[in-house]
């Protein structure tokens, strides 16, 4: 970490020229550490910046800290379902994107995540490249979101 | 149809009439003097027995209609007989031929109404039976000189030895007769109550498989979380390394061959899973057009990885039916995705659907029909001697590691949940083609809005699976 910090100042030199490039702020959150490093690894790769928390209270506690724009969240966990933590982190954060991970990948669990308000699921195992590809298409829908959101509200003051 | 249904009526009205002449006649017997003596008394009593063990035959029996409409003709065998032999037999009161002439008109009633030989010919060829033997009783007390047939212990002693011979002759016939008919009783009431006992424990087999299932069901959650977790870090670890190792070394070439392998154990683990799951789904208004349209857009990259085609066939305005959306995506989805596996480039599958009346329709206005999906290929097609057995577990023709051989069976099972059927046939080197029959109670006009969207027509069940 502290080795990065020299190209830090790139980035936010680049920030400064282009605001909008800025890289995603994702948390994963796994209760088996290994994997939630794996996702991680894997999505920094792109580019991202991503947190990790190997419990859905380690989770609450980042998303009180920083501001994400998604979150990789395993549906199995011990303290708290995907679903609950789900529930919590929309509750702070109405803007937060959620994609579900899950061992037991079933049409049925897809579904109703989709329906408690994930916008995506993921089964595991997963090919990295899929992975990749689904987060970059939540981010996606995210800003189109916001773009409305921000329509939507510029409306309502005038 | 309605010579059925006056069968049961008449059945049910001879057992009403019959029930209020036994109960007629054992009044009459039990209030009778003569209770060892008289002919008719006796004759009345062998009537009374015969009809307890055919009632309790009918009492054990109740339900099977096939053994009733088998042993009815006995029935009236026996009647014609007895009511013939009472006839016969002279020197009682009156009073007791009331409960005879109930039964004959009983009878008459039954003849007239039923109009079958089931009841007709057997209770004809009684009395003719009966007619016989009282005949030669007849004949025999006559040629001593006596007036009137008594064969009992009364007359015994004073009898000659010729008519005394005759009469134990009739009396061991009598008990040869019942023991006969109390034999088959036990033995047919103990039938019955050994085939209930079967049907118990058939049941109690289906209640420890269901069990067994659930248990399974348990078992394929912890596998999911055991086996998938490690195979995930393992393949997404793999793909990292891979992504980092040139192209064309020994270790690029053994890391790919494991990834290989990896995926194949991914596949397996998937399959089975599927395989395990209950379907903990409710049944909805399913349209089999979506379900087609989903199946087809999921199958798109395996199709060009083939380089082949997908042809639907779909008929306007299917009618919904009840069913589990989900299993029968994954049901058409394997059917469809085995029919991409087996075709070269440039093959064709085709799928197609359409409603039909069913073979069988009661009149015009029956609306009961089934929806045919049938999904053909012309791929290199099923050897007949593997056909028999392609859906079975773990049963696969694809070459080892291809599949799982739980696909197929993933399909049957989904197929009989829905009460439909499954053919396939087969012509090696020309291709296959599985039919698939649904029925739909009642063919509605479609209306879309029954069915909501495929993709999220299955809330309430899911939280049952999400725990796993």
């Amino acid at each position: 970490m502290k080795k990065k910090a020299p190209p830090k100042k790139a980035s936010t030199k680049m920030k400064v020229i282009k605001p909008k490039i800025a890289p995603a702020r994702l948390l994963v959150v796994d209760d088996e550490a290994d994997f939630a490093k794996l996702i991680q690894t894997i999505l920094n790769q792109v580019g991202y910046k991503v947190d990790m928390a190997i419990s859905a209270t380690q989770a609450i506690a980042l998303q009180r800290k920083n501001a994400y724009d998604l979150a990789l969240v395993d549906l199995r966990m011990p303290e708290m379902t995907g679903l609950e933590l789900l529930q919590y982190l929309k509750a702070r954060d109405r803007s937060i994107f959620v994609i579900l991970m899950t061992a037991y990948g079933s049409f049925s669990v897809g579904i109703e995540a989709l329906r408690q308000g994930a916008c995506d699921y993921v089964a595991k195992p997963f090919k990295n490249k899929a992975l990749k590809e689904k987060v970059a298409e939540a981010l996606q829908r995210r800003q189109q979101y916001l773009r409305e959101q921000h329509n939507h509200s510029s409306v309502d003051e005038l | 149809m309605s010579t059925a249904e006056t069968r049961t009526l008449s059945f049910r009205a001879l057992i009403r009439i019959r029930t209020i002449c036994l109960v007629l006649m054992s009044l009459l017997l039990l209030a009778s003097e003569d209770v060892h003596t008289s002919p008719v008394v006796s004759a009345g009593w062998d009537l009374l027995f015969v009809n307890m063990f055919l009632s309790l035959v009918f009492g054990v029996l109740g339900k099977s209609q096939k053994l009733v409409s088998l042993l009815l003709p006995v029935v009236f065998l026996v009647d014609g007989f007895f009511v013939c032999l009472w006839i016969g037999i002279s020197g009682g009161p009156v009073s007791y031929y009331a409960p005879f002439f109930l039964l004959v008109l009983a009878h008459s009633i039954l003849v007239l109404n039923a109009r079958t030989t089931m009841i007709v010919v057997p209770l004809l060829l009684g009395m003719f039976l009966g007619f016989f033997y009282i005949d030669y009783l007849w004949n025999l007390a006559t040629s001593f000189g006596a007036d009137q047939i008594n064969f009992v212990s009364y007359h015994l002693e004073h009898s000659p030895p010729e008519i005394r011979r005759s009469i134990y002759w009739h009396q061991t016939l009598r008990w040869l007769f019942f023991s006969g008919l109390m034999i088959v009783v036990v033995a047919m009431a103990m039938k019955q109550v050994w085939s209930r006992e079967e049907k118990l424990r058939v049941k109690e087999r289906g209640l420890e498989q269901k069990r067994h299932l659930i248990q399974m069901g348990e078992m394929t959650g912890r596998i999911a979380h055991g086996v998938n977790t490690p195979l995930g870090l393992i393949s997404g670890n793999l793909e990292l390394l891979i992504a980092e190792t040139r192209k064309g070394t020994k270790t690029y070439k053994a890391l790919d061959q494991i990834n290989e392998y990896v995926q194949r154990a991914i596949h397996t683990v998937r399959d089975i899973l599927d395989y395990g799951r209950q379907t903990m789904s409710v049944i909805k208004p399913v349209s089999f057009e979506k379900i087609i349209q989903a199946v087809a857009l999921a199958v798109q990259p395996k199709l060009k990885k083939v380089g082949g085609h997908l042809v639907l066939d779909v008929a306007p305005g299917l009618p919904l039916t009840n069913g589990y959306p989900e299993g029968l995506f994954q049901a058409l989805l394997n059917l469809v995705e085995n029919a991409i596996d087996s075709i070269d480039k440039g093959g064709l599958v085709t799928l197609s659907a359409k409603f039909q009346y069913r073979s069988m329709r009661l009149s015009a206005q029956d609306e009961r029909g089934e929806i045919k999906v049938v999904i053909r290929d012309n791929g290199k097609g099923i050897p007949e001697d593997k056909l028999s057995r392609i859906f079975e577990p773990f049963y696969s023709t694809k070459d080892f590691g291809k599949g799982t051989g739980l696909g197929l069976a993933i399909v049957k099972r989904i197929v009989d949940e829905h009460r439909g059927s499954i053919e396939v046939t087969s012509q090696p080197g020309s291709g296959t083609s599985f039919t698939l029959v649904f029925p739909v109670e009642e063919a509605s006009p479609r209306k879309d809005a029954d069915a909501e969207d495929f993709y999220y027509n299955k809330s309430e069940s899911i939280s049952k699976d999400v725990d796993l």
